[in-house]
This record gives structure tokens, sequence and C-alpha cells, in this order.
């Protein structure tokens, strides 16, 4: 009888595995409502915040956050759209399907969720996502590869920007998204508030980052630089790399620092490098001193000078003429010298 | 024991060792244990008909519509296709398969425009279709996503019904492709569908460099579809094998251009004032491919679901038209 009692349990979780049904435990209340329309569903979303209610994707934390830091961050007259959702790298796709990959390459930690909503206006609502990435590197990292150039900054934690009344920032190792539904000054005031609500409860030691201090200023196009974890310029042998955009006369040139975890290792890349030049274009150039050692690529109307300086590797990459990469190259590495 | 005893017990065991072997050998399936759950499995499985409408020789299989007016734009590319007429016929049910997978405001071009959405319902409502379902499955919650995109809103107001993902409505899909072969589905808007129109946003993606029409039958899948990222050209490729819809509506009235598929930011919006409509979704993605200024050689899927045979990306070779409208 056990056995049989035994073969069932087996057939049962197998059945289960096979089809989904993530509510088949689970009550829906909306399911039982009669009422589906826009407004009815919205005050159900809002009652999910009374915290007697479960929302479908992700672990609610209502009534607070284990940090906290989502807490009571609605300002006057808005509350919150539901409960404080938490996603892990486990359960990422559930919120950010076909973009996580992105931050779990960063080492993604958890990213801490909350809505608000307008409570004379239910048309406009703020989206907060804060994405703990574990380093100040890391969140630095999706921060600017999200980034594009030439977006209005603005005074947020380390560094941040807006685009019309949406939010943008990292400070310590959080990464912080404040999505507002619409334009217009008044709701950009309040995104603003809530920005500057969370980002006095973000703790960060301050510690500059070490490609942000390396690369010169001189030159550098504001809000160009990014950083890559992994796979800078799309190498697979380029990891932990600055990359920044520097103006030299007429000419955009992109400019990367590498820093390698040992002198082997730096050598290993540069070899790597070499290699890459030569499969998809010639070397012509080497140069060796004491100091330094710098290859020029030709890889057929565009020019890559890199370089390995101890642990460093930098250089530049798709330059149109050679003489201005190499200047430019040569400037890193003076910089670096400095 | 005595020897009639004995002689009893000893007749017993046989009789039941023989009985077990017989049943066993009348139980026993010549199948693995993996063929006979595949088997059980497909047993279970429902099937996708074809959606698609018999087309006049000659009748232009896809229109470009630039504009401003969606509804207007819509209007203007059907007449160009022989009306909506000849797509929806008085008593059809009609499943509008609109872009809602995300919980995101419809100005950060992730979802379907719903205004784009509204149109199309209106244009079917005025072809006489009885009942007009608006489904998806979102990534997110669902009730989220149809609030926030605007899409229950837009429905509400053409009077659509908007069917939500409940875990009853999915049903296991033979899908017989190359990566997908039976899969959970949202399945419960298809069972009285007579007629199907995916309204896909044209947007950047992350994984597979551009989701449009083809993409947009991803939404329909349930379970953790994240564990097809390896293969999601294959899978995109699939869905061109999977649906056979009545239409698709390209909505690249604005396009997200980058850090798709999830967005965010109104500057990686374009507005294209472009809407495409089509019966070949191959075709319709690789021109809607070259509204992001990217190669249409380049985008995998394209060439994986013409090389099966489930469409062309030869658009320029068929009979297409552009139309201005209002």
């Amino acid at each position: 009888m056990l056995l049989l009692l035994l073969v069932g349990i087996g057939i049962g979780i197998y059945v289960k595995g096979q089809v989904y049904d993530p509510g088949l435990f689970s009550l829906n209340p909306y399911a039982l409502s009669r009422d589906r329309s826009a407004e009815a569903q919205l005050d159900r979303l809002v009652s999910l915040g009374d915290g007697k209610s479960k929302s479908f994707s992700g672990v609610d934390m209502h009534p607070s956050s284990p940090s906290g830091l989502l807490d009571n961050l609605a300002p006057a007259e808005w509350k919150p759209l539901g409960n404080v959702t938490q996603f892990t790298a486990d359960s990422l796709y559930e919120k950010i399907d076909g973009r996580a990959e992105q931050y779990i390459d960063y080492k993604f930690v958890r990213l801490t969720c909350l809505s608000l909503v307008n409570a004379q206006d239910s048309k406009q609502f703020i989206d907060v996502y804060l994405y703990d990435m574990g380093r100040p590197a890391q969140a630095f990292g999706v921060f600017s590869v999200e980034r594009s150039e030439g977006l209005p900054s603005v005074s947020l934690g380390r560094e941040g920007y807006r685009v019309e009344a949406s939010y943008f920032f990292w400070k310590g190792r959080y990464y912080v998204q404040l999505l507002a539904s619409g334009k217009g000054a008044e709701l950009a005031q309040v995104g603003l508030n809530v920005a500057r609500a969370l980002e006095r409860r973000l703790k960060d030691d301050g510690e500059p980052l070490w490609g942000l201090k390396a690369l010169p200023e001189k030159d550098r196009i504001r809000g160009t630089v990014q950083y890559f974890l992994i796979d800078a310029m799309s190498l697979d042998f380029m990891k932990d790399t600055f990359i920044a955009q520097y103006r030299k006369g007429e000419a955009k040139v992109t400019a990367f620092l590498s820093k390698q975890s040992s002198l082997d290792a730096a050598v290993k890349t540069l070899v790597s490098y070499e290699a890459y030049l030569k499969k998809t274009g010639k070397v012509i150039d080497k140069r060796e001193t004491g100091v330094y050692t710098l290859v020029t690529g030709d890889m057929g109307g565009t020019f890559d000078i890199v370089f390995r300086k101890g642990k460093l590797i930098g250089g530049v990459t798709m330059v149109e003429t050679r003489s201005i990469g190499e200047k430019a190259a040569l400037d890193l590495l003076a910089a670096l010298q400095d | 024991m005595e020897r009639r005893e004995f002689l009893k017990r000893a007749g017993a065991t046989g009789l039941a060792v023989v009985g077990a072997a017989l049943g066993a050998i009348w139980l026993h399936d010549p199948r693995s244990g993996a063929e006979y759950f595949r088997d059980w499995k497909s047993k279970k499985t429902k099937s996708l008909k074809s959606f698609r409408v018999n087309r006049l020789k000659g009748a232009v299989d896809m229109a470009v519509v630039r504009g401003k007016d969606p509804e207007k734009m819509m209007r203007a590319g059907l007449a160009e296709m022989g009306s909506i007429g000849s797509f929806v016929q008085k008593g059809d049910v009609v499943v509008i398969k609109p872009n809602v997978a995300f919980d995101r405001p419809p100005a950060l071009g992730v979802t379907t425009n719903p205004d784009v959405l509204k149109a199309i319902a209106r244009l079917c409502q005025e072809a006489g279709a009885r009942k007009i379902i608006v489904a998806d499955n979102p990534i997110n919650q669902p009730e989220g996503c149809f609030f926030k995109s605007g899409i229950q809103q837009a429905a509400e107001e053409v009077g659509a019904e908007v069917m939500l993902p409940k875990p009853s409505a999915f049903a296991l899909l033979k899908i017989e492709g190359e990566a997908l072969s039976i899969w959970p589905m949202f399945y419960q808007p298809f069972e009285q569908a007579t007629k199907v129109i995916g309204v896909a946003p044209c947007k950047d993606h992350n994984l597979c460099s551009a989701s449009m029409t083809m993409k947009n039958w991803y939404g329909l899948l349930g379970g953790r579809r994240n564990q097809f990222h390896q293969k999601i050209h294959d899978v995109i490729a699939d869905f061109s094998h999977m649906m056979k819809p009545t239409l698709v509506v390209l909505d690249a009235t604005r396009i997200l251009m980058q850090n798709g598929p999830t967005g965010g930011r109104l500057s990686d919006v374009s507005e294209t004032n472009t809407i495409v409509i089509g019966t070949d979704m191959v075709a319709v993605d690789t021109f809607g491919y070259t509204l992001f200024g990217r190669d249409p050689d380049k985008l995998d899927y394209l060439h994986k679901a013409e090389a099966r045979g489930l469409g062309s990306t030869k658009w320029k070779e068929q009979n297409w038209k552009e139309v201005l409208a209002g």
C-alpha cells in the first residue's frame, strides 16, 4: 500500500512538473472578481499594497522589504501600487525576461521593485527598480552600458541622468531606475523627490572605481565611460575593462583600459589581442620598450592600437586615422605613467 | 507439514508466479520510459489550426503605411489589401494578440500601442466580428501589465474581452518545430477563435536583436520559457510553423531602438509613424528590421524560417504597397 502511495506521489510530482500551473494551489482574487474593468483592476492592484493579497510574480516582501529600502517611499498623495517584490538571479527573468542575462553577467544579486501611483490620477505612476549588483563596479557597469550619450546629468548618487520624468543613477552597490509613466515638470519633480529619498537610504563607502581614476579626463566626452566585467568590445578575452570616448581634434576615439589579475594574465591578454588583430586584420607595428609593449593593427580601414604596461592592457579601437590612434594610445599610456 | 498441505501451497505459489508472469507480459510495453511519457503527453496535446484565409490572386500581401493616426493608417493599409472584409467576416471570433509582456507605459515602445489595437478591433467589429478577444501571457504580473500598458483600457473602449492567463487556460500544444516539440501554451483564447491577428511592437531585443511579429507569439508560451534563450532563433522560427495567423500587424508607430526588450527610456524610442500589415510574418519582419537601420541578412531567425518554407525574406518580390495615411 505504502509503495503504491509512493508511486502515486512520484507520478503526481512528475505530472505537476510537466504542466504549467503556477496558481494550482493559490487563490487569484482577480479571477473571482466580476468587475474586470481597468478601474477595478487598479483598485485591486492598489489593494495588493495593503498586505492582504499576494501578487503573482517574484517574491512579495510586504509590508516591508528585508532591507526596508523601499518602505514608505510614496510621496504625499501617492500610494504603493501592489507590494514590494524581489527577484534573484534565478527569478530575474520573471521581471525582465530577455534582458536578465545582461544583469546576471554583471553578477547581479537582487532586484527590489515597487510601483507608486498618483492617488488622484491613476494614469500617473512611477516604477522603482533597485538593483543590488553586489559591488560598485558592477552597479556602474550596468548603469553605464544602458546609458546613451548626451542625456542630461542629475546630481543623484555617484552619477545620474534624467530622461523626461524618469531617473537613473548608481550609488555604492546599487543601480536605480525610476521609470515614470509620462512626461511633464510635475511628474519629473515627484520622480526626483522619490529618487532623492531613496538615494539617502543607499550606503556607499565612496571608494572611487580604479578605471574612473585611471582614464584621463582631458578630452574625455562626458557621460561616455562604460565598464565591462566581461567581453568588452565583444572580445571574450577582455575582462574588467573601462571604455571611454575621447575627442581628438575632429576625430572621436574610443579608448580602453583593462586591469588584469596578474602580470602573467596581462601578457596572455596581449597575446590574445595580437592574435585577434592577425585573424581579423594584420599587425603592422610592434614596439617593445622596457616599460611597455605597443602593437598596432590594421583592421582594413580602421586601426586598433593596444599596449601592455604592467598588469594594465590599454589602447584605442576602430580609429580611422593611424596617427591619431597612435597619439591617443600614447597619451593614455603617458597619463598612466604620470 | 503434511504432504497434501505442501502440494497445495506449492501449487498456489506456482499459480501466483505464473499469474504474475502472464500479467507482466500482458502489461509489458516495449517502449522506453521516455517514449512512454512522450506518447502519454502527445495524447494530451492540442493542436492549432491555421487561421489563414484564401487570398485572391494578385492581392496585396503587405502594406507599409506611413502616418500619424493609427486608425486612418490601419484603414488605408487594409484598403490596399482588399479591405478588412477579406480577412474578417460576420460572426467571426477574432483573437488579437498584442505584446503586453512588461508593465511599462505605452510611450516607452515596449508594448503594443493601445491606439493601434483599438484601430484593429474597431475594423474587425465593422466587418461583423461577433466577439473580439485580446489575449497575452505577460512576463510580469498580468493585471499590472494590461493596466500600465493601456491595453486593458483600450480593449474596454472598443468592447473587446481581455483574457488573462489563468492557470486553467493553458494546454500542452503540439508544435512539432525544430526547437519546440510539445510545450504548454496559453490555449484558451484559440479554442473559440476563427481568426487570429498578431499585433506586435517593433523593438530592440537583447538576445535576438529585434522583437517583431514572429517573436510576438513567444508571449503565448507558458512554463519556464527563459530556458529557450540559448536557441532563441530556432524557437522564433518555430513560431511561424506553430501559428498561421489571419494577419499580422507590425506596430512601428514608435520603435524601441536600444535597451530592449524592457526599455525604460524615452530617449531610446524613435517615433517612426509606420505600420506594416501583412500575411507573411517573415516578409513583414524582414522589412521591419530595416526600420532599425539593421541588415536583415544578419537576422538568423528570418533565414531559419525561410529555409523551412515558412515565409520569404524577399518582400520586395512580393505584392506590396506603400501607403501614406493621415
